[in-house]
């Protein structure tokens, strides 16, 4: 507990409103999405934090962080609070809420950087930067996420790294009110330059901040970034029909496509990734599961649930890859058209009709498709398929509603990821190792099998058991694919199959070398992974130690439990 | 001193040099950078395992040493060390232990060349973008992890492009591995699963290779790296737009870059070129820098396996009308140069001897990063201070490389000078320290500090300095690997 006088010290800092010790607003901040996957009793409150606090500028978090450094208490920032590692890890823990931090610093539209404050979501930063012709790369957790989370703090998946690349390596410099309290900027900023490089002068000392994964608040707090920046050369702005949930574009955008390719093999669509890649074709995409299609095709949970019975989906549609074709001019969106159509005949794919298809074709097509065990093998085979199949049509909405579908999740991104497990309650995500796009194939069927006994009990949803959900990166220099699954958020039974199921999937990547999960991070995780990955997690232990040696800051996301935390804080966990 | 013990004991299963002639071959031939100590010898370790061994021995024989994979003549200074110490020459190391198409990466040992690499892998039809006709000797692995920019910004998404994953020693003598190399599994297993060692961030939360990369030998000892290569084009048409206004070309140059249009580009003036065109054939130099105007910049267009031909037409029309609405022209002669000839001029190796030293036997660079529209201002700053050193306008090199997808640039002035001549050598060292000082406060960045700028540059953003010291002491605890190096 934080004495009156503790309690007059810090609003002295921020100002008294911004002070929060009080009870409803500490238990609003001690459940997350999943959160009772951060304990052994499956409880679905976290600690409740010592008080929450919502600071205004870095100066006073460098005062917050000395308190901390004298005081028996941590700090934890988070920037949307969105994901479950924002979660404090100690009932020590004083929660930092940056959203009073909600600035679009710069936008240098020559050089294509922005500079922004952790509270400027995804959506708001793209919204003002279409207006400019540029974009910025969005995790796929959705346009509600933070910018700057995300380019210094955690992960960086998402469907524009196609083009745009993993969020990491587009920072172009950092603020940081580091664990000591003092406010160091990073790179070029750091030597009174403009915002373009977080490297050097000499070494790279932005590798102890930013990883693969990030430092998840356990080392200080970010205050600005500077963020690289890509093209945008469609339209400004784009009007809609329709309503909540569905609206619909009214009409198409320039120089840019939405494609559904369809393959009968995970040959077929790998080696159609690689190759879509080297030709640049992709500015987007995304490895659509079968039953996240089916999602899409339906608008509401009845619907998925007859569409997903019919049976056609899981062999229609096992390898799909969605992709948006972006153009600077029209003739370049001709030739990158040209260039899809001839890689996915190649590979032997089909484009599917941008068709918002009436659900009734499906129950016409069912018994077809149960007579074979892969009937896109066979329909690829017919000739003259493509062509037939682009005769389809229906009419203009049903195209822009299919359109639209696909454009708010592989460019615009509208919707967040909750819209993906609609289905279910929760979600939970597993392996998800970055490297190659095929090796993403690998990891998404060594968590299917897995999933698969869980499923067959009923514990959790019969998704068909690949959701395994990712894309490609740098134009398929890169590629992951993650293990995706849904679960009851209610139900205990399904609640325990999830935990078995992620932690059999981490000593799974570890036997069959399938890199290191999204879940690699934070003490427990990192003591399984590290000795496995020459200790890596040994240097994490140092880094704490030596630039945090008082405990300013909530570190069981990043080194483990603090040294502050209470004894019964500092027990393991299984992070989905 | 290094003991004789230790000698002995490294020469049994090593290469130990220690005549002063080879060791005089490891000094900086610079004489405008401050000469450190002559190495008490040379060390080529047969093997990791051996490389490890050195390691501990000189923490055993508290010496220090310097890891270096090109071959001579070294210029720059980042192999300078004013402590006892010894070389670790890995040069001998160059193989390609590994290449796989479908993924785009190859592995190389620290002693792999451009020229050797790039052979090997056009036969795979890939390729690895080169810096500006690198020296016959340099090595890939010491140009990629000192940030060395190339010549094809379009395939630079970041600063540690193209470096995928790596190999290194710690000063303790610990072996680790980064990036998706690090594991788990061994890289055969990671293979058999479908890894390539391409992710170049982690194992985890820490970036362990951004900390080695840029730190010139201070912070590990690399073994081998993995690189991300491209392909190579499989038609080419390269092309080049020319004049007297910088500001033109850099408004163009913007316009390209931003939609990913074009292939290889950098800028140069006429000095430059013409050195760089006349490195094996100095006798043309002045009949080529006379023919041409202020600034040449390089077009590269091209096709690739997919559509080729028409993917250049297109892109051949929009960079046409994107120089013609800059007031330029896309041509492919400008004065004595033809642009296929400085293409492949600024992609093959240079020769025994560095581009920039071969009019007046040496040269002075200065390079820092910035943003491409701030050339001219730093171009100005050069100038200015030249003046004041008699140096006159049409003596300064200049080289002007985007980066990164065009988000940054490398800027260069090159002053050739004769390392003969004490006053111009005394001279140049002066300019240096001025230029370098100005350039400073009109905030260029010096993000790969050498000579002058390695003295002044760490106290710009002392907690950034403290910093680099704490990682010293997590990385080298012991102080062993170029030691003094940024007065750690
Ligand atoms: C990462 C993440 C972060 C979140 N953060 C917050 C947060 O900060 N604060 C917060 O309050 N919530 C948070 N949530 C919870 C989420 O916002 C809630 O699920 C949401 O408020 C409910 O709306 P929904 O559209 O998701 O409803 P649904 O998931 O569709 O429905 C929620 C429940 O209501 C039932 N239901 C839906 N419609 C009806 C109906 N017509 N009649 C009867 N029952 C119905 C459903 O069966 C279901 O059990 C978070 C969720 C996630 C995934
Ligand atoms: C349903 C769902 C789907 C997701 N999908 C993806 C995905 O596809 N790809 C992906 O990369 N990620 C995904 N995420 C994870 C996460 O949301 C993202 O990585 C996101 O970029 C982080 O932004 P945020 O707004 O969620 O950050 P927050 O929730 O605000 O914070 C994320 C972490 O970073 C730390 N942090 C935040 N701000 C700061 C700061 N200013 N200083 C120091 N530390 C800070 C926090 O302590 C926390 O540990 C998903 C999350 C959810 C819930």
């Amino acid at each position: 507990m934080l004495t009156v006088d503790e309690l007059k010290e810090l609003k002295d800092i921020v100002g008294q409103e911004w002070v929060k010790d009080d009870l409803p607003t500490r238990d609003a901040y001690s459940i997350y999405y999943n959160s009772s996957s951060l304990n052994k009793e499956d409880k679905l409150w976290t600690a409740r934090p010592a008080a929450v606090i919502m600071p205004k500028t870095p100066k006073e978090i460098s005062e917050l962080t000395k308190f901390c450094n004298r005081k028996d208490f941590m700090l934890k920032p988070f920037s949307t609070g969105w994901i479950t590692s924002s979660a404090p890890g100690s009932r020590k823990t004083i929660l930092l809420d940056l959203k009073r931090m909600d600035k679009i610093i710069d936008i240098d539209i020559k050089n294509q950087i922005a500079v922004v404050e952790p509270y400027v979501r995804a959506i708001d930063l793209q919204s003002e930067l279409w207006k400019h012709g540029l974009n910025v790369h969005a995790v796929s957790c959705g346009g509600n996420h933070s910018i700057l989370a995300s380019t210094a703090a955690a992960w960086g998946y998402g469907i524009t790294g196609a083009s745009m690349g993993y969020q990491a390596r587009n920072m172009l410099g950092v603020e940081w009110v580091m664990p000591s309290g003092e406010i160091l900027t990073l790179g070029s900023p750091g030597d009174g330059a403009e915002w373009f490089s977080t490297d050097g002068p000499g070494p790279g000392v932005r590798g102890l901040i930013r990883g693969f994964q990030g430092t998840f608040g356990g080392l200080g707090t970010f205050t600005k970034v500077g963020v690289k920046l890509y093209r945008w050369d469609s339209d400004p702005e784009y009007e809609v029909h329709g309503g909540s949930p569905k609206y619909v574009l009214n009409r198409e955008l320039p120089n840019l496509g939405v494609f559904i390719l369809m393959f009968p093999s995970k040959k077929q669509i790998t080696d159609a990734g690689y190759k879509l890649g080297e030709a640049e074709c992709n500015y987007s995409d995304f490895r659509m599961p079968a039953f996240f299609i089916a999602l899409g095709f339906t608008d509401n949970n009845l619907e998925l649930k007859q569409l997903w019975s019919t049976g056609v989906f899981p062999k229609l549609a096992r390898y799909v890859l969605t992709v948006c074709v972006h153009g600077h001019s029209k003739k370049e969106y001709q030739w990158k058209v040209k260039a899809l159509k001839q890689i996915v005949k190649e590979s032997g794919g089909l484009i599917l009709p941008m068709q918002q298809i009436p659900l009734a074709a499906f129950d016409i097509v069912k018994p077809f498709f149960k007579m074979f065990k892969n009937p896109l093998k066979l329909i690829t085979r017919i000739p003259f398929i493509q062509e037939i199949t682009d005769m389809m049509k229906t009419s203009e909405e049903m195209r822009l509603k299919l359109l639209t579908t696909a454009f708010f999740i592989l460019v615009r991104h509208a919707n967040n990821s909750q819209g993906g497990f609609r289905a279910s309650s929760g979600m939970f995500t597993s392996v998800g190792a970055f490297d190659t796009w095929d090796m993403g194939f690998e990891q998404a069927d060594y968590i299917a099998g897995v999933k698969r006994p869980a499923i067959e009990k009923g514990l959790i949803l019969d998704d068909g058991g690949d959701l395994g959900s990712g894309g490609t990166f740098d134009f398929g220099h890169l590629g992951y694919i993650e293990g995706i699954g849904e679960y009851s958020t209610n139900d205990p039974e399904s609640r325990k199959a999830t935990k078995a199921i992620v932690e059999e999937s981490l000593h799974g990547t570890i036997e069959r070398s399938l890199g290191l999960p999204i879940a690699a991070f934070g003490g427990p995780m990192n003591q399984l992974f590290g000795p496995h990955c020459y200790n890596y997690h040994e240097m994490i232990m140092k880094i704490k130690a030596k630039l945090d040696p008082n405990s300013s800051y909530d570190s069981w996301t990043y080194s483990g439990a603090s040294e502050k935390a209470f004894p019964d804080e500092k027990e393991g966990y299984t992070f989905f | 001193m290094i003991s004789t013990n230790i000698l002995n004991d490294l020469g049994q299963n090593n290469t130990v040099e220690t005549s002063l002639d080879k060791l005089k071959t490891y000094e900086v031939s610079n004489p405008l950078v401050r000469s450190g100590r002559t190495p008490q010898c040379v060390i080529k370790p047969k093997d990791v395992p051996e490389l490890q061994k050195v390691i501990r021995k000189a923490k055993e024989g508290k010496f220090g040493l310097v890891p270096v994979s090109s071959g001579g003549p070294h210029t720059k200074g980042g192999i300078s060390c004013s402590a006892n110490h010894a070389v670790v020459d890995l040069a001998d190391w160059n193989k390609i232990p590994w290449v796989n198409r479908r993924n785009r990466v190859c592995f190389v040992e620290p002693g792999v060349t451009y020229g050797q690499l790039n052979n090997f892998l056009q036969g795979y039809g890939m390729t690895l973008p080169t810096p500006l006709a690198p020296r016959d000797t340099k090595s890939v692995l010491a140009s990629t992890i000192d940030r060395e920019p190339h010549i094809w910004p379009r395939m630079q998404w970041d600063f540690q492009d193209p470096v995928a994953c790596t190999e290194f020693i710690y000063g303790t003598g610990e072996l680790f591995r980064s990036g998706a190399a690090g594991g788990p599994g061994t890289l055969e297993e990671q293979r058999k699963s479908k890894g390539a060692q391409k992710m170049p961030m982690g194992p985890g939360q820490t970036d362990f290779q951004r900390i080695l990369i840029g730190a010139q030998g201070s912070m590990g000892i690399m073994t081998w790296i993995s690189l991300r290569t491209e392909l190579l084009p499989s038609i080419e048409r390269p092309m080049l737009v020319a004049g007297d206004r910088l500001s033109k070309i850099i408004e163009y140059v913007y316009e390209v870059q931003r939609p990913w249009l074009g292939e290889h580009t950098f800028i140069l003036n006429r000095l430059a070129a013409a050195m760089l065109m006349t490195c094996g054939n100095p006798g043309s130099f002045d009949r080529i820098r006379n023919s041409l105007p202020e600034y040449i910049c390089m077009q590269n267009i091209a096709g690739f396996e997919r559509l080729p031909t028409e993917r250049l037409e297109y892109q051949y029309e929009e960079l046409k009308n994107m120089a013609g609405g800059n007031g330029l022209k896309l041509v492919d002669k400008v004065g004595e140069i033809e642009a296929p000839a400085l293409l492949k001029a600024a992609q093959s190796p240079c020769g025994p001897r560095d581009w920039r030293h071969v009019v007046k036997g040496h040269c002075l660079s200065i390079f820092f990063l910035s943003l491409l529209n701030n050339s001219e201002k730093y171009i100005a700053v050069a100038r200015e201070s030249a003046r004041a050193f008699n140096i006159p306008d049409e003596q300064i090199g200049i080289y002007i490389q985007p980066v990164i997808q065009n988000h940054a640039c490398h800027i260069e002035f090159m002053v050739p000078f004769n390392p003969d001549d004490n006053h111009e050598v005394e001279n140049l060292k002066n300019y240096e320290a001025d230029v370098t000082e100005r350039l400073i406060k009109a905030r260029a960045f010096f993000s790969r500090p050498y000579g002058k700028a390695a003295e002044m540059v760490f106290k710009n953003n002392p907690g950034n300095t403290e910093l680099i010291r704490v990682i010293k002491g997590l990385f080298d605890p012991e102080n062993i690997l170029s030691p003094g190096k940024f007065n750690l």
